[in-house]
């Protein structure tokens, strides 16, 4: 009985929440939206959609001249040994990160949400959650270099137990150190929109599952996790993006060739461009697209068929 | 719900506007900015009036009739033999002897200045230092290269042709006075000023000091700059009874009263890097010219504006630095100024002059850019020659690290690809470090091979590195210089470095043996590795781990038996950077060479850069008995590898650049950036060498001890030469390659990992690296 009930209250939720679509209206209407589009749809041309649709011509083509080679350059960069490390690299690192950083930003979200609501010292803690972001990635790697060198701070604390810690950056201990860096950095910007779909849920919705009898816990899985879905897919995208933007950080702790176990298809992008291998680096890039719009496309159409 | 509307149109028309603004060409613009500019400073040659090889230049000004002055002394005589040579126009000179100069000479002195004081009298600073005791007392003072040369009187005379000589007692001149300043005395500037008082610059002392001209006591002491040469220094300059001169900090010039001593101005030096070697001189109405190597410029007193008139890229003193000595620089009558210049490699001399020609074209026809990753006086000394051999055209010469400058060469790899993949970029590319064989894989770089089949034939350019700088049977670069790795010792000594194999087996029989001179651990790891480069290279393409390992090993045991700490830690601090983003160091530079002076059983090792780098080792191999230099491997290290863009429309123009830089007037100049490949300005390196003959080069080290040498002799250059001319392998250490390597190095000797854990990280590196 009880169940029904929330399932009821979710689907209202729910159906709040979605965009009811409008009548068209004919004429102007339709037109006026475009016109106020136009100059950012113009910029999004110039500056990506057709640098991108050069970048997928020169995928078919010689490095340097115009010669038309069909789809060698792909053959050539799927059978490259180097391409093969950093894809598994970066799906490796996808896979490990993502729910991770989901799954921790959550619990701090719900944890600063449930503890502090909207006091002084909640917004003291968000802030400090934030501040990762506003910390240059420069200085953040250096701190990091000197938290997980071979003579540091880590390895001298363990040193006082007569343990010898390992050299972290050019063992594969590296990759734990990349994501380390990773979720430090993003968890407080994740927590934040955890939080904001959070605070949407409406209290009226809590206090009606009170009184029917329900739990902290069961308030949290019925109530809490449906409705934080939408937000759910929201972040996890915002994240998949972010999480191609590690190259950064992990280009300064290793260089251009970093232990194999951080080396990521950035580090290899990066190091074509150096060679000026473009048909290698602009096949790689439209397979790289076409994989993120397949993620993109597929999550989206968990997230229309969950809503359904 | 209106004025939202008209705010949304009104921000997307800012939007677009903004970005129509923003996108629109500006060239319309620049085309109606430029001008005709007509009009500038020239420098013009003017010949020298007298035979080098028998007089040298003593002295000049410009006299009451406004004409040059020289003086010079013959070489040849032992009786002093003074002439005084004056411009009466055009080339024309009148030559006349100077019987007073020669008599206050005599036989047992030499000129230390000869200058026109603002008195507009002649005077003359004499040191007593050609007596046969002073003579016999710098003898016996050769073995000991520690001692200073003995002090001598020296005395300043004052000339008119109506009054006669007479001389000025200076307290400090005389050997008594000197001793004062202490054990060694020297003369750098000397100036007299209208009311005749003396300004001297002597001693161990950086002030310039104003001495009475009655009395010859000192009346004030100048705070000044520091003198940084042996060479008279041309940074002070007495102007009517005021003193200007360069402030300690290299950034202004000091004004003072000599006759209060008081400091009355200050001008602030701008547009000028510090300035140590330059000249100053002025036209009597508080305004100064300065001659650096940036050309010259113009300092009004009080005045805050300072003006450039002459690029210093246009004329000779860009090599002020570098190979020419400034003997001075005064002006004319006509706005115009001279300068007089010595090569210290060839002892020529160059007056140039320097005057306003309306004609000039400021506006060049051409631009030429020329890029590399490094910054090199060889290229810098090549487009100085190329402008002034086409005016028409201007040199557009860019580097991304200056000499010695730490970096990360990737950085600008990156801008640089950027440029040529959009078929721009500079036309001539100095290929140091860039990556060649994917340029010439993509076709970036233009064929030269033609070009390099006319060098060859007509004999310019050697035949063995010509062609050991071929890619697949083509030619795509051209380098400037070579460097030659050489061992030297003897013949066991130098036998066992040859291959690592030679180098275990040496230290399995001797476990405490010396191999080679002090160096630290990385730098010998990274010697081996240099050695035996070409041995590494496994037939599917990557590297040997397990001679890898050996290297780190051994390198590790060569450093045990020789350790140096202060070698360890200069490394550390400084070193490291250098070699890994920098081209000037090879892995054969660094390694202790004055123990060979004592110890016959190690083998020396040196980069030959130039004949500069030659004098230690020759020293060496003169003094110790069975030893010689050989070649490694048959190596050379290419240096300023000269390349041109494929789409650069002024192929022809680009080929006429490295033309210059291959002509004998860049070639033959030592800048020590490696040994020319101009075939005949290589085999005239003997003779340049002898030629520089009174250049002597001093080692300290940090326990005391010296080692003073000259310029090696003709015949042990030449043996040098004929080993450059045998090199047949370049050295390319690709600059991923060598940042592996000496990672790796870093990893091992840090401690914590096994040298094959080391080599581990190295191969998988260099895997990844080649897989790409």
């Amino acid at each position: 009985m009880q169940k029904k009930q929330l399932r009821v209250w979710e689907k209202k939720w729910i159906s709040i929440c979605q965009n009811k679509k409008k009548p068209e209206k004919k004429g102007r209407g339709r037109f006026l939206p475009w016109l106020l589009l136009s100059p950012s749809l113009f910029g999004i041309s110039i500056f990506v959609l057709f640098p991108f649709a050069d970048v997928v011509r020169r995928s078919f083509q010689k490095a340097v001249g115009n010669g038309f080679v069909g789809l060698s350059n792909y053959v050539q960069v799927v059978e490259n040994q180097a391409f093969q490390l950093a894809a598994k690299n970066t799906c490796r690192f996808l896979a490990v990160c993502l729910p991770l950083l989901l799954g921790i930003s959550l619990f701090f979200a719900v944890f600063l949400t449930e503890t502090f609501g909207e006091s002084k010292r909640g917004g003291i803690l968000k802030a400090g959650f934030l501040l990762p972001m506003a910390v240059p990635a420069a200085s953040v790697v250096i701190f990091w270099k000197l938290m997980f060198d071979r003579e540091g701070i880590l390895n001298q604390v363990l040193g006082f137990f007569g343990i010898r810690g390992p050299d972290y950056m050019n063992t594969s201990c590296a990759f734990g150190v990349l994501v380390a860096v990773y979720l430090w950095k993003n968890i407080g910007y994740d927590m934040i929109l955890w939080m904001a779909g959070l605070l949407a849920v409406p209290e009226s919705l809590y206090e009606a599952a009170r009184i029917d009898g329900a739990g902290r816990r069961q308030c949290f899985w019925y109530i809490t996790c449906p409705l934080l879905v939408p937000t759910g897919f929201l972040i996890g995208i915002l994240s998949l993006v972010n999480a191609f933007k590690v190259f950064r950080e992990a280009w300064q702790i290793g260089g251009n060739y970093p232990h194999d176990s951080i080396y990521l298809l950035q580090n290899l992008f990066n190091n074509w461009f150096l060679k000026l291998d473009m048909q290698k680096m602009t096949a790689a890039a439209v397979m790289l697209a076409l994989v993120l719009a397949l993620i993109l496309l597929f999550s989206q159409k968990i997230e229309q068929k969950w809503r359904q | 719900m209106k004025m939202s509307k008209i705010l949304s149109f009104l921000l997307a028309g800012t939007l677009t506007a903004g970005m129509l603004a923003g996108c629109a060409g500006k060239g319309e613009e620049k085309e109606t900015e430029k001008k005709e500019a007509k009009g500038s400073y020239v420098e013009e040659d003017m010949e020298i009036p007298w035979e080098e090889d028998s007089e040298a230049y003593l002295g000049s000004f410009l006299n009451d009739e406004n004409q040059i002055e020289i003086y010079t002394a013959n070489t040849e005589s032992v009786q002093a033999q003074v002439f005084s040579y004056r411009n009466t126009g055009g080339d024309q000179w009148e030559r006349q002897e100077e019987t007073w100069a020669e008599e206050v000479l005599g036989t047992d002195s030499s000129s230390r200045h000869l200058i026109r004081g603002q008195d507009k009298k002649i005077y003359l600073l004499t040191s007593e230092d050609r007596t046969e005791e002073y003579q016999q007392a710098l003898e016996a003072l050769e073995d000991d290269p520690e001692a200073l040369p003995p002090l001598t009187p020296m005395h300043l005379y004052c000339y008119t042709p109506e009054d006669g000589t007479s001389e000025i007692p200076i307290e400090s001149l005389t050997v008594e006075g000197q001793q004062k300043e202490g054990d060694f005395f020297y003369t750098y500037y000397l100036g007299v000023t209208k009311s005749g008082d003396v300004a001297l610059t002597a001693g161990l002392d950086n002030g310039v000091r104003i001495y009475d001209r009655e009395t010859g006591k000192e009346k004030y002491s100048l705070d000044a700059h520091e003198i940084v040469s042996s060479q008279e220094d041309g940074m002070s300059l007495a102007d009517g009874d005021n003193l200007v001169t360069l402030g300690a900090n290299g950034k202004e010039l000091l004004l003072y009263d000599t006759k209060s001593g008081e400091q009355t101005g200050v001008i602030e030096l701008k547009g000028q890097d510090s300035v140590r070697i330059g000249r100053l001189c002025s036209t009597g109405d508080g305004t100064y010219y300065l001659l650096s190597n940036q050309g010259i410029t113009v300092y009004r007193e009080n005045g805050n504006i300072s003006e450039q008139i002459f690029d210093g890229n246009k004329g000779r003193m860009v090599e002020i630095d570098t190979k020419l000595t400034l003997f001075n620089f005064f002006a004319g009558a006509d706005d115009d100024f001279y300068g007089i210049y010595w090569d210290y490699n060839t002892g020529e001399i160059y007056l140039c002059h320097y005057y306003y020609n309306g004609a000039v074209n400021t506006e060049t026809e051409e631009e030429l850019t020329v890029y590399g990753l490094y910054e090199s006086k060889t290229i810098e000394d090549g487009v100085r020659a190329f402008e002034k051999a086409h005016p028409e055209v201007s040199v557009d010469y860019q580097y991304a690290l200056k000499e010695e400058e730490e970096g990360n060469p990737e950085d600008y790899i990156d801008t640089l690809n950027t440029q040529l993949l959009n078929k721009e970029g500079a036309d001539v590319l100095i290929l140091d470090d860039l990556p060649v064989d994917s340029y010439i894989e993509k076709g970036i770089l233009e064929d030269l091979s033609d070009y390099r089949d006319k060098l060859v034939s007509d004999g310019t350019v050697l035949e063995n590195v010509a062609e050991a700088m071929k890619t697949d049977g083509k030619t795509y670069q051209i380098p400037a210089n070579v460097t030659l790795p050489v061992f030297y010792g003897t013949e066991d000594a130098v036998n066992r470095l040859e291959s690592l194999e030679s180098v275990e087996s040496y230290l399995e029989e001797h476990p405490d043996g010396k191999v080679v001179g002090a160096a630290a651990k990385e730098q010998l790891a990274y010697l081996l590795f240099a050695v035996n480069y070409t041995q590494l290279w496994q037939e599917d393409g990557s590297i040997s781990q397990e001679k890898i390992a050996r290297i780190l090993d051994t390198a590790e045991k060569l450093y045990e038996n020789n350790p140096s700490e202060d070698l360890e830690e200069a490394w550390n601090q400084y070193y490291r950077q250098l070699y890994s983003s920098g081209n000037t160091v090879t892995p054969f530079d660094g390694v202790g060479m004055d123990e060979l002076y004592t110890q016959n059983d190690i083998a020396g090792v040196n980069a030959v850069t130039g004949i500069s780098s030659l004098g230690m080792m020759c020293d060496i191999v003169k003094q110790q008995e069975g030893m010689a230099v050989q070649d490694v491997n048959g190596y050379f290290i290419p240096k300023n590898s000269m390349g041109i863009n494929a789409s650069s429309e002024k192929k022809d123009l680009a080929q006429e650049f490295i033309s210059t830089v291959l002509g004998s007037e860049v070639q033959e100049s030592d800048y020590g950036e490696g040994m020319p490949v101009r075939t005949e300005s290589l085999e005239k390196q003997g003779e340049l060498s002898e030629q520089a003959d009174g250049i002597t080069q001093a080692v300290s080290y940090a326990d005391g001890t010296v080692h003073s040498f000259g310029n090696p002799s003709a015949q042990e250059v030449d043996s040098i030469v004929e080993l450059v001319k045998k090199a047949d392998t370049p050295l390319i250490l690709d600059l991923n390659v060598r940042k592996a390597f000496l990672d790796c190095t870093q990893q091992y000797f840090g401690g914590g990992v096994s040298a094959e854990e080391a080599a581990k990280s190295m191969g998988e590196k260099m895997d990844l690296y080649l897989s790409e």
